[in-house]
């Protein structure tokens, strides 16, 4: 290192990283002042003040809710459950719930561990879990044609056209401006609401249902499907691609007939039965 | 005694000579990198914040919105003025200034899993949020170390060439 010069002003080296340090921090602050801007613009941009993700509903919302799970509580295996509801007596007897495809195996189809985790992880957010069992049956019940039963897809587009449970309505819970309001008019004539995403570590399903539910949604009428597209999936059960209604499937090995297209409410494109 | 900081060419001679190409071609792919990942996070930043939480540094909502939403912009900026060459020392110190910390984030992260599992180090894979998916762990830090280094070297060099404004 260099004695500094005579005149008392500082080392050239230190002159240099005075500058490369203003540098930096004028380029730091231009650099954020664009992100800002381009975010306030950009039509995918993020809302900064709003909570993306809820931690669970306030004791009020699941007061309901957990009054209802206290006397129905899904048992850890894929067995079905007691519906929150039961069917009017005009309806005739559900079909039996579809037996596992012969592919698929213990190690392909999420295990009872798993989807007990994701169970107990909703309990604690004050939702209500769906297993798979009640899901299949919910999906075969002549009201889910009805518009009774709405089955709610928390995923993305590009996720949702790729394969959703058939005449699923999509809810995107960070983009709720272009969803909300669909789905809020099927949700009051609604007797049950599944919630889904893809399962496992995926809480999109949660946090759709939260919004819902701080939204309006009774807390009690909302399942949430602790298996997710990925358990539908596996067992072989009918995917729909597309857009919702768009008629075209994706046969699994053990393909469970699709509701009548077009009866679920809402659409322009809808038809009656 | 004098030092090579008193030389102003001492270090540009080092990394390849004031008339040499390595020095510019360095900035070049470190700017064109940065700023094809930070457009990359910058057009889907709900997939980012998702990334972002799971790093668990941070639970507020405004602090994960404000990263999420603005530090893509800020890597395709800095990934901008590489390529062009203005304020190339101050935007490569930031440049490097972020690479070091986001390196250690990852590395963070991936010894925890590498703990709570029966992985081996080098075969955990997981979107870091780089913008360019899922990587193998060990890849991604030695890519991320010679970014940092590229950096750090572009930050102390001081004469560049091809630049829109020189620096002084």
């Amino acid at each position: 290192m260099s004695d500094p010069p005579a005149s008392g002003r500082p080392a050239p080296c230190l002159g240099n990283l005075r500058r490369v340090l203003w540098e930096a921090a004028c380029v730091l602050v231009g650099g954020c002042m664009v992100g800002m801007l381009a975010n306030a613009v950009s039509p995918r941009g993020l809302t900064l003040s709003r909570d993306y993700f809820p931690s669970g509903l306030s004791t009020r919302a699941t007061a309901g809710a957990t009054n209802r799970t206290a006397t129905v509580r899904p048992p850890v295996s894929h067995s079905s459950t007691t519906l929150p509801f039961s069917p009017p007596s005009a309806i005739p007897a559900l079909p039996p719930a579809p037996a596992p495809s012969v592919n698929v195996t213990t190690s392909t189809v999420p295990t009872a561990t798993a989807v007990q985790a994701v169970v107990e992880r909703l309990r604690q957010k004050g939702l209500q879990p769906a297993v798979h069992a009640d899901v299949v049956r919910l999906f075969q019940d002549p009201r889910y044609a009805a518009g009774a039963v709405v089955f709610i897809d928390a995923r993305e587009d590009r996720h949702f056209l790729e394969g959703h449970i058939p005449a699923a309505r999509q809810f995107d819970h960070y983009r709720p401006e272009r969803y909300l309001e669909e789905v809020l008019a099927v949700c009051p004539t609604a007797e049950a609401i599944v919630v889904y995403c893809n399962g496992g570590d995926c809480e999109d399903s949660e946090f759709a249902a939260i919004t819902l539910v701080q939204a309006g949604v009774p807390a009690e009428r909302l399942f949430v499907y602790a298996g997710g597209l990925e358990e539908w999936s596996k067992h072989g059960l009918t995917l729909e691609i597309g857009a919702r209604l768009s008629g075209v499937y994706k046969e699994g090995t053990d393909p469970v007939p699709p509701p009548t297209p077009g009866v679920s409410g809402g659409q322009g494109s809808d038809k009656g039965p | 005694m004098a030092s090579r900081f008193d030389n102003p060419d001492a270090l540009s001679t080092a990394a390849g000579g004031t008339k040499g190409v390595w020095i510019p071609l360095g900035r070049w792919i470190l700017g064109a990198l940065f700023l094809y990942m930070g457009l990359n996070k910058a057009l889907e930043p709900v997939e980012f914040l998702k990334l972002v939480r799971e790093y668990g540094i941070m639970n507020a909502p405004w602090g994960l919105n404000l990263v999420a939403a603005v530090l893509p912009w800020l890597e395709a900026f800095s990934g901008l003025l590489l390529l062009l060459g203005v304020a190339v020392r101050g935007t490569a110190l930031l440049v490097a200034g972020m690479l070091v910390p986001f390196t250690l984030v990852v590395l963070h992260r991936a010894l925890a899993i590498h703990e709570a599992g029966t992985l081996a180090f080098c075969a955990i894979k997981f979107d870091c949020g780089c913008g360019t998916g899922e990587v193998f762990i060990c890849r991604k830090l030695a890519e991320n170390t010679f970014l940092a280094l590229l950096a750090f070297t572009l930050a102390f060099v001081r004469q560049h060439r091809f630049c829109l404004w020189k620096n002084r």
